[in-house]
């Protein structure tokens, strides 16, 4: 049986999308890395996730699982969870990697609270991911 | 109908440096994808594939990330010779590029060596029926019209009218 995931973007208190933003702000080669990234994911059984596309977080992340690109010699990394429904992965946080560190550093715990935001209230707090 | 997935993408393209880098990094993805996806159906190890083609395994694992975007002609057509598949490579306009974006599906991105396809095609025809009458073949172009179309194609477009009707 294949799973497949659709992708969501976090939404936040204002009605904006964070993570669109996020990806808007960076060169476009990046943007455009990540998005077909993603796109091709959305697309792949669930059983063919991994490293070097994904990779199940651990430790003060347990999960949370980043999508994963470098571009010109930056780690990138999207962070989400599966949810808030079946078939669904929602994109928390944005940031990059480096030296096995994430930056920003706090990312992992915004990540855990939008989950809690995103649980409380999926119609508002989450939008199927923008490609644009 | 158009997908929203479809309607973002092609507006994205205003840009053209963003269509130019979205035009690469897909034809980086999907390659990289395919050549993991294929040597899996083949139960090989990146070994074994770098062995069947003089390289080394550190090589295969470079083909098979993402983010290396440097396969070269000739390295395509020796994976495509390695997994009997035909390599096509070609101009299209972008928006048969959306269409190819918001349409993969398992045989796309793993697609039957000609011996599988024989295989589906073969195993497709009826018992009572005559082979040489339902298995056409061009004679001025031999090639084995082939059956094998899973019906468990999996796409995003797929995915979002199922969601649609749900819905």
């Amino acid at each position: 049986m294949r799973i497949v995931s659709l992708f969501c973007d976090y939404i936040d208190v204002n009605g904006v999308n964070v993570i669109k933003i996020w990806l808007d702000g960076l060169e476009p080669g990046a943007k455009a890395r990540l998005n077909a990234r993603l796109n091709a994911l959305e697309q792949m059984n669930r059983t063919e996730w991994g490293v070097p596309m994904t990779e199940v977080l651990k430790g003060d992340k347990d999960g949370l699982i980043a999508v994963r690109a470098k571009y010109n010699r930056i780690q990138y990394r999207l962070l989400g969870y599966d949810g808030p429904y079946r078939g669904e992965f929602t994109i928390l946080a944005c940031g990059t990697e480096r030296n096995n560190r994430y930056i920003p550093l706090n990312i992992g715990e915004k990540a855990f609270e939008r989950i809690e935001t995103v649980e409380g209230n999926p119609t508002a707090r989450r939008r199927r991911h923008d490609f644009g | 109908m158009i997908l929203d997935k479809e309607r973002q993408i092609l507006n994205s393209l205003d840009s053209k440096e963003y269509r130019e880098a979205l035009a690469i990094e897909h034809v980086n993805t999907t390659l990289a994808i395919q050549i993991r996806m294929m040597r899996e159906n083949h139960q090989w190890k990146q070994s074994d594939l770098a062995a069947c083609l003089g390289k080394h395994q550190e090589t295969v694992s470079q083909w098979e990330n993402p983010d290396y975007g440097r396969h070269s002609m000739t390295t395509l057509k020796a994976l495509a010779a390695a997994f009997d598949v035909a390599l096509l490579v070609k101009f299209i306009p972008f928006s048969e590029l959306v269409q190819d974006m918001v349409s993969l599906s398992e045989t796309r991105l793993s697609p039957p060596s000609f011996g599988e396809e024989q295989y589906y095609a073969l195993a497709s025809v009826p018992v009572t029926s005559n082979l040489m009458e339902d298995v056409k073949v061009d004679a001025n172009n031999p090639i084995l019209v082939s059956s094998y179309n899973p019906h468990n194609m999996l796409t995003t477009a797929n995915v979002e009218k199922e969601l649609a009707n749900v819905a």
